[in-house]
């Protein structure tokens, strides 16, 4: 169900029916950057993303449904968002994601890392509706 | 117009029953699962738990659950809250005063209102369960906590100054409701009515006389009810208070008043003093019933040709003829036969639920009509 960012939160999503007993439903909070920062080793990468305080912590926030930080790559404004081949339709973003745990900030930006193999994908996804 | 605001997780999961889902996980960490085992084409649906309202998600959890039950019904949700809000039973208090006008409410006076609305709604609830009385000594029994729990107050509502409980049901599917019983929280509310009523009734008149207060103690007005009455009219000298109900026509029926009731300036000023009258009443331990046994039913299948059971007698007092249960011993119960004979005894006379009880009774006679008595 999409909702605009009320409590800090951009994407509810929830299965149709129950699944393993019992209907399941998570929050997404949405970022998105035309200059993704990945740092760390190659074996190791992150994806370093500057996030408001005030969003840190609102995430960190009791909830009663599981909620994820996702951050998306995009192109800059002239770069190439879609591209289309006789067997292929390309996008130009990439998602990654991440559960914020940890202990409030006073900071006004707090740098967070999302793991490189955490790709927002149909296999995150389940992962996600898995995580309650 | 109407918000999803005032949904509650208890009606949501009232409305759910109705329309033939079922609870499949009731613990689930984000609320309890419902689904509709007879056609999985329908939405499953989450009900946030209610004692999770502090946290971040439970807004979008119930908003999301609304919507579910809209896509279920397939009406638009502004219908479905529509159709949520109108169910379950209201009872609403509205104070009128001065200082209330405008929907405001001066918070050293929000305390009490509070209070004596909750009170208000407890005398109900031990009239229902413990028999009507002229006053109540201890804690709420479990029934009754049960009975209260299932009220929820809203947020109050815009207009004058108002409170808004609203009894949160455990629909019975299927039911016919005219047939089915309905349940403790129903029936304290009803309770609660039937005593305020009595309590406008007796408090248009001064009764001086302890026995004219006899006929509203057994229609619910007790010390605690008056006293509620005043916590609720405390430090607004020239007040008004105004309760009204809405009973939802799709539950099982009560025995209360669909009407409101009001209770002006004078009538609260005499509520001090009544309170005063009720608190210092001794209770009445010993009355006397006469009557003719009108039905008899055994509590199970006689043991050793020794059934116990409860007879239903119809006796006279007060002026009315009205229908007593008195529980027997099975060497009494045996010689009890509808029709022909006869009871006098002993015991606590009280108004439980719409039934009179003669409690503990004792000193039990049964006369065979025309013949001597037998004790």
């Amino acid at each position: 169900m999409p909702i605009i960012d009320t409590n800090k939160v951009d994407v509810q999503i929830s299965t149709w029916g129950p699944m393993n007993g019992r209907l399941r439903t998570f929050a997404l909070q949405l970022k998105a950057t035309s200059s993704p920062t990945f740092v760390g080793p190659p074996d190791n990468q992150k994806l370093a993303f500057r996030l408001d305080g005030d969003d840190y912590n609102t995430l960190l926030l009791p909830n009663n449904m599981p909620t994820f930080l996702v951050v998306v790559g995009v192109p800059d404004l002239n770069g190439c968002w879609v591209w289309q081949r006789p067997n292929t339709l390309g996008l130009g973003a990439g998602a990654w994601w991440v559960r914020i745990a940890g202990e409030p900030t006073d900071q006004g930006t707090i740098t967070v890392h999302l793991p490189v193999e955490q790709r927002f994908n149909a296999t995150a996804l389940r992962e996600m509706l898995d995580a309650e | 117009m109407k918000t999803w605001g005032e949904i509650t997780p208890a009606l949501l999961q009232a409305e759910l029953q109705r329309i033939g889902y079922v609870e499949i996980d009731k613990d689930g960490p984000s609320g309890s699962t419902w689904v509709d085992p007879n056609n999985s084409g329908r939405p499953a649906v989450l009900v946030p738990h209610a004692y999770q309202e502090d946290l971040r998600g439970y807004g979008s959890l119930l908003e999301s659950a609304i919507e579910r039950v809209a896509w279920a019904l397939e009406i638009p949700v502004s219908e479905a809250i529509e159709r949520l809000t109108g169910r379950g039973d209201r009872f609403e208090l509205r104070i009128v005063d001065a200082f209330t006008r405008g929907g405001r409410l001066p918070v050293i006076r929000a305390p009490h209102v509070v209070k004596g609305f909750l009170q208000v709604l407890r005398a109900g609830a031990r009239a229902e369960f413990l028999g009507t009385q002229a006053r109540y000594q201890g804690n709420d029994t479990e029934i009754v906590r049960e009975a209260l729990q299932g009220i929820d107050l809203l947020a109050p509502a815009e207009g004058s100054f108002r409170l808004i409980a609203v009894a949160s049901l455990q629909a019975q599917m299927p039911f016919d409701p005219a047939t089915a019983a309905p349940d403790n929280t129903r029936r304290a509310m009803a309770a609660t009515v039937r005593g305020l009523h009595a309590a406008a009734s007796v408090t248009q008149t001064k009764p001086t006389d302890d026995a004219d207060l006899e006929p509203a103690i057994n229609e619910g007005v007790s010390a605690l009810l008056m006293t509620g009455l005043e916590e609720i009219s405390k430090r607004a000298p020239g007040m008004a208070v105004d309760f009204k109900v809405k009973w939802d026509p799709s539950l099982p029926t009560v025995d209360a008043p669909d009407q409101g009731v009001e209770l002006d300036q004078n009538q609260l000023n005499r509520v001090p003093r009544l309170a005063t009258q009720l608190r210092h009443r001794e209770p009445e331990d010993h009355r006397v019933v006469i009557g003719w046994v009108k039905t008899a039913s055994a509590d199970e299948l006689a043991k050793a040709g020794h059934p116990s059971g409860m007879v239903i007698v119809e006796s006279r007092f007060e002026g009315t003829l009205r229908r007593v249960l008195i529980e027997l011993p099975s060497h009494l119960f045996e010689r009890a036969r509808p029709g022909t004979t006869q009871i006098t005894a002993k015991g606590t006379l009280q108004k439980i639920g719409n039934r009179w009880h003669l409690s503990e009774p004792h000193d039990i006679q049964i006369r065979e009509v025309g013949t001597q008595d037998e004790g």
